[in-house]
């Protein structure tokens, strides 16, 4: 394990550039991190690099966009935070994570974290336009655009989502917004549990289906109180107070799950329970033309992080988990 | 070398059956250009490989031959990306139109790139199911051309565009070796090649099998037309339908000029002539969800006093409507000789002032312009009409092109939204973005195609003369 010399907690982007050629230049290993919530849940140990590069400290809100719902921020404010400043305005990102609280929007989008909006907003992914990001030899480099559709040039925003600080460090993000729901309808359920985990998986699945196709949010796990102080129209919903065990389904999403794309209008028709025992009779396979066509298996794996890392800068330190 | 002599050709033939390697002038006439005439090459050869396997064997070929070579799905791009420098071959996916296996309970299906984009929403209509992008050229276009370009059309507004219905790809690379991108649960681990394939023209590795995400066919679809004094009239209710937290799933609109045009031709669907521009907005989702929604969208507008405010309840109606607008793009190409389509975007908010600049430059050329657009998106298409037998009625819609993106860049926009950067925006990518991020991604495509055997000379301007190797105007080389 590489011993950590040095902590650097960023205060200031222009910090960087400086920082990032020095450990270049020293061929030293460097871990970018926000607050590191995640890298102790996920991988399970200290980050093994001679230098941990912390963007926590980068908190500023660069623009907000009212009418257009786009944003530009610092990647170590937290999705609360952001959220706090958005709800006044009427809008909210369409991310909710684990990580909500204690993590960073950096956290959040670089690691890839589930979004418990999907059925919303669809993938975390989706919800960034475009990222300002330094290379390992301190290059700055800035991807995307500030409008919800672009295709100019390569994607590098998709090449930079998920990389968990292997290719660069991440200082800003911009971000597409949405309407707030003016009002959030709960549907009670019934209690269901299950013996095992196994046989709880297709619920989730099953709600999904529901959810997208109907519109209706479709559950919350426990701890109740915790989602209810966070949504405080569950104190007020009518009806019998139930709770779908989602919770195992979703190992490391112990809070509330996916609302409807929107949630805000609902049908509150009685839910069937019984319907959740009929297996799926509606997929198809169709007999292909040609087989050698149908399902082409990988013919080799596709590049890893550290081929990406080294075309992109192959004067770099190692950044990041030593995964690949 | 005269294509018929060429060394590769024959073992091309030998694979693929002489039927499927197209050489002679006649044969190759309608590849040398895409829906983007003012850019002309005649490839040496186009192929016409009938599964992955072929397009694997090609791609290997060519490669050892030092050939480049660009996929190409239905040829409706309108950047010249489809196009291929002298002594290239083009790959056409046609042939490959296998919808493969539908998957309701996943909602996801596998198709074969040269699938007509509108085929797969009625091959899984009867689950319930739909495919949701849907550009205007869908009826045509295949569902790998829409890859390579990530295309979007009027409902992206809610439902986003192509990348975000690519499940996974299977692709093949510039030496012929065969790779999987993407994952069909989750994100998966290793890069996100999948997002990177999106909109890369074509130039990282040819799409020969694609799992697409389904989503449900909605239970109740309401149109709204609403016809407004003026562009900029309808622009302003756009902006108040987003700003009143409203998520209808498309907002579009169409000028005078486009009105008049889809009246006068067979995609005529009672559009008010004396209209200077039309809104459509359409709300789909369950029933309560779409009266409540569509009542407010209806409240607003009337706010804002139309002309005229029809709501389309009726399919019949709504189905006109959409003809309308979709044939819009075929209606103004009847009006000249040639068209020139133009893609940028702007933040929702500058869309009345990148309209007036759009005038502006009208008048500046002398030429006229149809505005149908993407407001939801800030997504514009300005149409010249033009002659491009006249070489400085070419130039002009180029530069009044090139003027109406650099705007879209000052107003915080970008050079496109849906039909790519391909030979046509090439000059002004530097101006979206710095010295240093394209050198990223010029690192990106070496990195997954050293020898730019694909699509070489597209996208990204490479200082090695870009456009230079094609035909503008039907002339001589730039």
């Amino acid at each position: 394990m590489n011993a950590v010399l040095s902590t650097h907690d960023i205060q200031k982007e222009s910090e960087l550039p400086a920082l990032l050629r020095e450990t270049s230049q020293d061929q030293q290993r460097l871990w970018p991190c926000g607050r590191q919530s995640r890298i102790h849940r996920v991988f399970h140990h200290e980050p093994q690099a001679e230098h941990i590069v912390s963007t926590a400290g980068l908190q500023n809100i660069h623009w907000l966009d009212r009418e257009d719902q786009t944003c530009e921020v610092d990647v170590g404010l937290s999705p609360l935070a952001l959220q706090q400043e958005l709800a006044p305005l009427g809008l909210e990102l369409g991310v909710d994570s684990p990580s909500h609280e204690a993590g960073t929007l950096g956290g959040l989008f670089l690691s890839r974290e589930v979004n418990f909006l999907h059925q919303a907003y669809g993938h975390a992914r989706e919800q960034v336009l475009g990222m300002r990001a330094y290379l390992a030899d301190g290059t700055q480099v800035q991807t995307g655009s500030r409008v919800v559709k672009s295709v100019a040039g390569y994607d590098l925003t998709r090449l930079l989502l998920g990389s968990e600080g292997r290719l660069a460090v991440v200082t800003r993000l911009t971000l597409r917004l949405h309407p707030r729901p003016k009002s959030l309808d709960w549907r009670r359920m019934p209690t269901a549990s299950w013996p095992d985990l196994r046989q709880s998986l297709p619920t989730p699945r099953y709600a999904f289906q529901l959810a997208h196709q109907q519109g209706l949010f479709v559950a919350w796990p426990s701890p109740l109180p915790q989602a209810a102080a966070r949504w405080p129209q569950l104190d007020s919903a009518q009806g019998e107070a139930a709770r779908l065990e989602l919770l195992h389904a979703f190992a490391e999403c112990p809070q509330r799950v996916a609302y409807s794309r929107r949630p805000r209008i609902l049908n509150t028709g009685t839910f069937d329970w019984n319907s959740l025992q009929q297996p799926w009779t509606e997929s198809e396979r169709l007999p292909s033309h040609d087989s050698e066509a149908q399902m082409i298996p990988p013919r080799q794996v596709p590049p890893s992080w550290a081929a990406l890392r080294r075309a992109l800068a192959p004067q770099a330190p190692h950044f990041g988990p030593q995964d690949d | 070398m005269s294509g018929a002599s060429l060394p590769w050709l024959a073992a091309l033939r030998q694979r693929l059956g002489t039927r499927h390697v197209l050489t002679s002038p006649a044969e190759l006439l309608s590849y040398e250009s895409d829906a983007l005439t003012l850019f002309r090459c005649k490839p040496a050869a186009v192929v016409l490989p009938a599964n992955a396997e072929e397009v694997a064997f090609t791609m290997a070929l060519l490669h050892e031959h030092g050939v480049v070579c660009t996929p190409r799905g239905a040829g409706t791009g309108l950047s010249g990306g489809a196009l291929v420098p002298e002594g290239g071959v083009i790959l056409s996916t046609t042939r490959m139109q296998a919808i493969v296996e539908i998957d309701g309970e996943e909602r996801r299906a596998y198709v074969e790139p040269g699938v007509v984009n509108a085929k797969l929403s009625s091959a899984v209509a009867h689950l319930g199911l739909r495919y949701a992008p849907d550009p205007a050229s869908q009826s045509v276009c295949t569902l790998g051309g829409n890859v390579a370009e990530n295309a979007g059309g009027p409902m992206c507004f809610l439902h986003g565009t192509t990348s975000q219905h690519v499940l996974a790809a299977d692709v093949v690379l510039a030496d012929g070796t065969r790779q999987r991108w993407g994952h069909l649960c989750a994100d998966g681990h290793g890069p996100d090649l999948r997002g990177l394939l999106c909109g890369s023209e074509g130039s990282l590795a040819v799409v020969v099998g694609l799992w697409l995400r389904l989503m449900p066919v909605p239970e109740r679809v309401t149109t709204m037309l609403a016809a407004f004094p003026s562009v900029t009239a309808a622009c302003a209710a756009v902006s108040g339908i987003v700003a009143a937290g409203l998520r209808p799933v498309a907002l579009e609109v169409m000028d005078q000029r486009a009105i008049e045009a889809v009246e006068n031709s067979v995609y005529r669907s009672g559009l008010p002539r004396e209209a200077g521009a039309v809104l459509l907005v359409e709300c789909e989702g369950h029933e309560q969800q779409v009266v409540q929604e569509s009542a407010a969208v209806e409240a607003m507008l009337r706010a804002k006093n139309p002309l005229q405010l029809e709501r389309g309840d009726d399919p019949a109606r709504r189905i006109a409507l959409w003809k309308g607008r979709k044939g819009a793009g075929g209606a103004l190409g009847r009006l000249a000789p040639d068209s020139y389509v133009m893609d940028g975007v702007v933040p929702r908010s500058q869309l009345a002032a990148i309209m007036e600049f759009v005038e502006e430059v009208e008048e500046e050329v002398g030429l006229p312009v149809a505005n149908l657009f993407h407001a939801g998106d800030g997504n514009i298409h300005p149409h010249f009409a033009y002659d491009g037998r006249d070489p400085e009625q070419a130039a002009k819609v180029e530069r009044a092109g090139a003027q109406i993106l650099e705007k879209c860049l000052e107003l915080g926009g970008s050079l496109s939204g849906e039909h790519g950067i391909g030979l046509e925006k090439q000059h002004l990518l530097d101006r979206q973005f710095s010295a240093d991020t394209l050198r990223v991604m010029h690192q990106v495509g070496q990195w997954l195609d050293p020898h730019d055997c694909l699509n070489p000379r597209k996208g990204l301007p490479l200082g090695r003369g870009c456009a230079e190797a094609f035909h503008r105007h039907g002339g001589g080389a730039v």
